[in-house]
């Protein structure tokens, strides 16, 4: 009896993934406008080949992804899509606001056990981006998240694009802030670097259920990438240099 | 359609590294990365090899020395995907290995919906991993990083191959600082209170079993069924508070009907004899890690054992095993299959051998192709020589009616015939497979045959 006769005579079901869930939250705000929003849709189309490769040989973990944009209030950008099937659209950025806050109420919307059930899953992951200073209610916002269980157990991560980026509101973000606080992209190949690892190497953390040493509840985060230069590379002018 | 090579972020498609032997090591393309580094295809002389290179924080002269020891002590045996050479430049290094031939595919692959062991492919699959587990153990190292990732499997022929060698080390001791992954990792390494050993290898190397066979983890059952998996939970669940998902004692945890079918499906498909082993694993051996789990020998004798009591159904040819403990129970041997017409009714089973070698027994399945070996009749049987030919059954060229097993040794054996006479059954003759047959001696090995 050959492997497939054997298998549908068992009976045998397809495997129950845990679901992971990775949301992106883009400021849409006119300050991104040009050369970082081009960056930040540059590096979220980069990443997906890399987070199927990942879904294609995970057969317990289930990753969809959804994206947001925020700017003048906050929307979804896409539905939740399962990360084999997602295509990503770019994104402009002409809002005249930071609605910050209002990115983090709809996020906390999204979050509740109504929609999410009450477990099985495994803590999402939420990148937000941003490169200025909310200019609404972003206190509330935060505690409408936090307010979710989901919220709570959430891997936040915050990526500062630029120099204007106001950290100090961001840090309050970050689920872990000591350890992860908010990434400042202060380049292109930086912003890059830092969408490429919250995505994957962040997920492949938690898909992977690592757990740190301590008591405490706070998953591991992987070390950073460093700026290396690949060996053999041609050594040209570097052109990623620029601050933005 | 053919794709771009690869660009990883360590190595430069197409750069050329000398190496100590004079020839350049060029790299082709990224393979594949992780959390130590990447892996590249890479070129050396014309042969395809896997080239694993090691970002900065790897890197450390502790490792290098130890993938050099590993190197000079050689592959315990051809399952191993074992580190070749190390290559250096610039102050960074890596490894070459053998590239993953074709037809081999992650262990992973039996959670999808097509793949899936039949008992014949289990059995074979755990025996190459328990003695390549063996094998190490003999050395004084351990494996350390059991998980899926690390196995890959023909699931056309069942051979399998072990990749990542480079975390095996000394007992007690981690060269990279990788101390396992979660899931496989043994309770006492999650609760922090031990580095990787043989004994969490012994944990470890179940869980991967468990997985094979019964497709869910051991552990992990209908008590996080409404548990988001965060640090907390993911202790509780494979640390501080471990509870297997077939514990005899305890239901509390039994795999979620419905969602995790698959663990019951496969459970039940399995007789008693193998259930019992990751039973003890999984209760007693959470805790006792010095006698609570099984030993390797023992996951020899399970699989050896299961080999040896698969017989094809009568009615559809598929694979059934003869379970004693089922047969106590309800006397008879059924076919699983839902569709066949053996199925719930009593099978005409094979002729069985009792093989007693000291005050251990064996009770044999004899079906046409039954092979005897060396190890079914040894006392203390030779790992490497075990699977030598002794004995194989055989039809009566002169009535293909009747069937005997041919004596494939260089001794003579001995029975006492219905009439109370001893007879001699010389090399290359055939002892009668008959009901009527008493008192086996095989010489290193007594036996009795039962139809
Ligand atoms: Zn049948």
């Amino acid at each position: 009896m050959d492997n497939n006769d054997f298998v549908n005579e068992t009976g045998a079901v397809e495997v129950s993934k845990r679901i992971l869930r990775l949301y992106w939250l883009v400021d849409v705000s006119a300050s991104m406008s040009g050369k970082k929003i081009g960056e930040v849709n540059y590096a979220i189309t980069e990443v997906i080949p890399d987070l199927q490769d990942e879904a294609a040989k995970n057969y317990t973990v289930q990753m969809n992804v959804r994206a947001m944009k925020f700017g003048k209030g906050a929307a979804w950008h896409t539905s939740e899509t399962k990360i084999e099937n997602f295509e990503w659209t770019y994104v402009d950025a002409d809002a005249p606001r930071t609605d910050t806050g209002a990115a983090l109420a709809l996020m906390a919307e999204e979050l509740t056990e109504e929609n999410l059930g009450a477990g099985r899953g495994l803590p999402p992951v939420i990148i937000l981006m941003s490169d200025g200073e909310a200019t609404d209610d972003y206190e509330s916002g935060i505690q409408k998240l936090l307010a979710q269980k989901w919220g709570r157990k959430a891997i936040r991560i915050a990526i500062a694009i630029g120099a204007d980026a106001d950290t100090e509101q961001l840090l309050k973000f970050c689920s872990n802030p000591k350890e992860c606080p908010p990434i400042e992209a202060t380049n292109a190949r930086k912003l890059v670097d830092s969408i490429t690892w919250a995505s994957v190497a962040v997920s492949q953390s938690v898909s992977q259920a690592k757990v740190g040493n301590s008591e405490d509840n706070i998953i591991p985060l992987p070390p950073m990438p460093q700026e290396t230069i690949a060996l053999g590379a041609e050594t040209t002018e570097d052109e990623d240099d620029d601050v933005f | 359609m053919n794709k771009k090579p690869k660009q990883g972020k360590l190595l430069t498609n197409g750069f050329a590294i000398p190496t100590i032997g004079g020839v350049d090591c060029v790299v082709e393309e990224l393979l594949g990365k992780g959390g130590q580094g990447e892996v590249y295809k890479v070129n050396i002389g014309g042969q395809h090899l896997a080239l694993k290179w090691y970002n900065e924080r790897t890197r450390t002269q502790a490792l290098k020395t130890s993938l050099e020891e590993l190197i000079e002590m050689g592959s315990p045996s051809d399952k191993f995907l074992w580190p070749i050479q190390v290559i250096e430049c610039q102050g960074q290094f890596g490894y070459t290995m053998g590239i993953i031939p074709a037809g081999y595919e992650s262990a992973q692959k039996v959670q999808s919906p097509t793949v899936k062991l039949t008992y014949k492919m289990a059995a074979k699959v755990c025996l190459q991993l328990v003695d390549s587990f063996r094998k190490i153990h003999a050395k004084g190292l351990c494996y350390q990083d059991v998980n899926f990732g690390n196995l890959f499997i023909n699931f056309q022929t069942g051979d399998i191959l072990i990749c990542d060698n480079e975390n095996i080390a000394p007992h007690g001791r981690s060269i990279t600082g990788v101390i396992g992954f979660q899931g496989f990792m043994a309770p006492e390494i999650v609760r922090g209170e031990h580095m990787p050993d043989t004994q969490t290898d012994l944990f470890s190397l179940a869980v991967l079993m468990f997985h094979l066979l019964f497709i869910e983890h051991p552990l992990d059952g209908a008590r996080y069924a409404n548990s988001i998996m965060d640090p907390e939970m993911v202790r509780k669940c494979y640390g501080s508070d471990p509870l297997f998902v077939f514990d005899p004692n305890d239901d509390s945890n039994r795999p979620i009907k419905g969602t995790q079918e698959n663990a019951h499906i496969f459970w039940n498909l399995y007789p008693q004899f193998v259930k019992d082993a990751f039973t003890q694993v999984f209760t007693m051996g959470l805790n006792d890690r010095n006698k609570g789990r099984p030993l390797l020998q023992d996951w020899i004798d399970v699989f050896r054992k299961l080999q040896e009591n698969i017989f094809p159904c009568p009615h559809c040819g598929c694979d059934v095993v003869y379970d004693t403990h089922i047969f106590k129970q309800t006397q008879q041997i059924s076919c699983w299959r839902s569709s066949c017409t053996g199925f719930g009714q009593k099978l005409q089973v094979p002729p069985r051998l009792r093989i007693k070698v000291g005050n251990r027994e064996r009770v044999i399945v004899l079906n046409t192709d039954t092979k005897l070996f060396q190890y079914q009749m040894a006392r203390e049987p030779d790992f490497e020589k075990g699977g030598k030919i002794v004995g194989e059954v055989v039809r009566n060229p002169k009535d293909p009616t009747k069937w005997g097993i041919r004596n494939k040794t260089a001794e003579t054996w001995q029975f006492v015939s219905k009439s109370g006479e001893t007879k001699d059954v010389s090399p290359e003759k055939a002892l009668p497979l008959s009901a009527s047959v008493k008192n086996i001696d095989f010489k290193t090995a007594t036996a009795e045959i039962r139809i």
